[in-house]
């Protein structure tokens, strides 16, 4: 009798737990996702003419602003996206982070997001109406001109600096502008696994994505600030060569949970 | 005794305690005339306005502590055209920022009300409700805190904040008006200047020729079209500055106007010298009204300006990578794109609101 009434108390017990466990809500947390800027690997210093380009340049860099867009979380062949874009200026400090919301509980493997704007959300109701987006239009001249009513969207990046070809020459400007040049759709998807599983349960991770700025003239491709001028939005060939060299720009690091 | 002493004592406490508030309450009491206290005073009700903005506009972000309101605005007005804020009752504001020139002035350099000169264009006020960053060198983010500035300016309206709030207070007038606005007839500096922004804020220009074409309710001509056509091409190359439907970036940049800028521009307030020479883009709706250009006036018309652009830039370690022609010394236009960007800039005159009644003294 009492070894029946203790049985019955555990399975009570047991079935609250488990009741418990199974009922227990989902936590979402938060990624925050900061943008940081290196060149070689070394912190962006902006405005001095220290950095050397594969072609032996020296240049300089004065401005930066890109947007991504698509950001996409990945777990156990599952992906979550959030699809807005996001406009990172290296001059405000307030477009250097952006927090993710409610990221359902889980374990992610990987990030992935696209730098641009592909066709299908290049347009001006995709994003914000503020004065800073609309600073990044693309206008139509330079855009589908087969098709004049379409909208072009945004430039994808503005990256301008100056670079010298010697030490006695006098620096000249170059403007690496991306974005949808006569319509084509130049933006690409970056994939990025994170250094270790991001479990999710309730709490804040934080991530740097970290655009490496000397990857965009060196890797596959050189790019030739003299061979391409500093005006490259109506020339598909460079804007193929920015396409290409993108894929090794992005890293990640830090991926910690506060 | 030991006793009525720490009842004493205890007396006393309780005394200060119940006196204290009532004094200091006393001493706080302000005059500030509520309808309570002054029956000729209606109830502060304002009325809320919300601005029709042009479409395609970006968003206008209104401060929270200062919300538009019909009551608001009209002080504005009233306050923008009146020389009572200057030291000898002999300038207003729009002295220097004159409606029919953009709310800009015509001459080089404004006067101020003892004879200085002032070292800068006073820029066009049109638009402003989107602008981050005020004046030249963007020296202050407000236009709440930009109005602070010219009326104790020496070189300016010549005042003292305090002379000029003791002038309206003893005004036959504004003490109600600027109750009907803010809810007290206890006037500060801050209202002035909010009424005052509030007023900007609704000069608002978006309906040029630019604009209806791009409504399709008119066409531009074969020379406006070539002009528009260029001024957005790589070849012209004027969008990137003068970027989205208010012509402007709101940013700073150093256009090689000099070799050597005599004017340090954004680094006498950053202190960087990456930052020398650099002024704010100005807007360029309404820019065939808004004659002389750049900071400093220097050039009389349009067909200078262009001019420069084309042949004349100065080559400086400081120039903005986006003069692209820099080491050409410019673009180089033909005589017919010269003609076609003049055409194109016209375009962006805005009759309705160069003599918007809204916008005029009564």
């Amino acid at each position: 009798m009492r070894w029946g009434k203790w049985c019955s108390i555990g399975l009570l017990l047991a079935v609250g737990v488990l009741a418990q466990f199974c009922n227990k809500p989902a936590q979402p947390g938060t990624l925050t996702l900061h943008f940081k800027h290196t060149v070689d690997d070394q912190p962006l210093r902006t405005d001095t003419l220290i950095y050397r380009a594969p072609t032996g340049y020296r240049y300089s860099v004065s401005n930066l602003r890109y947007i991504l867009s698509e950001f996409v979380l990945y777990k156990n062949g599952e992906s979550l996206l959030y699809n807005s874009g996001h406009l990172i200026d290296i001059h405000d400090t307030t477009s250097l982070a952006l927090q993710l919301n409610l990221v359902p509980e889980g374990r992610y493997d990987s990030i992935s997001f696209r730098f641009g704007l592909s066709a299908e959300n290049n347009h001006k109701s995709f994003l914000p109406n503020t004065v800073a987006y609309q600073s990044m239009y693309w206008p139509k001249q330079l855009g589908d001109t087969t098709d004049p009513l379409k909208d072009p969207g945004f430039h994808y990046m503005q990256y301008e600096g100056m670079y010298k070809t010697d030490d006695n020459a006098l620096p000249k400007p170059f403007n690496l502008h991306a974005g949808p040049t006569w319509g084509n759709d130049n933006s690409f998807v970056v994939t990025l696994p994170f250094p270790h599983k991001m479990h999710i349960k309730g709490n804040d991770w934080n991530v740097d994505i970290i655009m490496d700025l000397q990857e965009w003239i060196q890797n596959p491709h050189v790019f030739d600030f003299e061979y391409y001028g500093p005006a490259i939005m109506p020339n598909q060939a460079a804007q193929e060569v920015l396409r290409d060299n993108g894929s090794t720009v992005f890293r990640l690091a830090n991926l910690t949970d506060k | 005794m030991k006793r009525f002493f720490e009842a004493s004592i205890f007396g006393l406490i309780a005394l200060s305690l119940i006196i204290t508030p009532v004094f200091f309450s006393a001493c706080n009491k302000k005059e500030k005339v509520t309808p309570d206290q002054n029956d000729t005073l209606p109830p502060y009700k304002p009325t809320y306005v919300s601005l029709q903005i042009p479409e395609g506009f970006p968003i206008m972000e209104i401060p929270d502590d200062n919300p538009l309101t019909k009551e608001g605005i009209a002080l504005g007005k009233k306050l923008f055209f009146d020389p009572i804020l200057s030291g000898d009752s002999t300038q207003s504001c729009a002295d220097c920022h004159k409606p029919e020139h953009s709310f800009s002035d015509d001459r080089r350099f404004s006067l101020g009300i003892t004879g200085a000169i002032g070292t800068r264009q006073a820029p066009p006020i049109i638009n402003a409700g989107w602008m981050k960053k005020l004046f030249w060198d963007g020296r202050v983010s407000s236009l709440e805190e930009q109005a602070l500035h010219p009326v104790e300016n020496p070189d300016e309206m010549a005042a003292t904040w305090e002379e000029v709030v003791r002038r309206l207070q003893r005004h036959p007038v504004y003490p109600k008006l600027f109750y009907s606005a803010f809810g007290t007839t206890e006037i500060t500096r801050y209202h002035v200047v909010k009424a005052i922004a509030q007023f900007e804020r609704t000069l608002i220009s978006g309906n040029s020729r630019f604009d209806l074409a791009l409504q399709g309710k008119v066409f531009f001509t074969p020379l406006e079209q070539d002009g528009y056509d260029l001024f957005y091409s790589e070849r012209g190359d004027c969008f990137h500055c003068h970027s989205g439907l208010l012509f402007t970036d709101n940013a700073f940049h150093n256009n090689a106007l000099d070799s050597v800028p005599s004017d340090l521009g954004l680094e006498k307030i950053t202190g960087k010298r990456s930052d020398r020479g650099k002024f704010k883009t100005p807007t360029l709706r309404n820019i065939e009204r808004s004659a002389p250009y750049m900071h400093d006036g220097r050039f009389a018309t349009l067909e200078e300006v262009i001019d420069f652009y084309s042949e004349g830039l100065q080559y400086s370690p400081f120039a903005d990578p986006l003069m692209k022609a820099l080491p050409q010394g410019g673009k180089h236009f033909t005589p017919y794109e010269k003609k076609a960007l003049l055409a194109f800039l016209k375009t962006l005159t805005d009759t309705s609101f160069l003599n918007n009644p809204e916008f005029l003294p009564q």
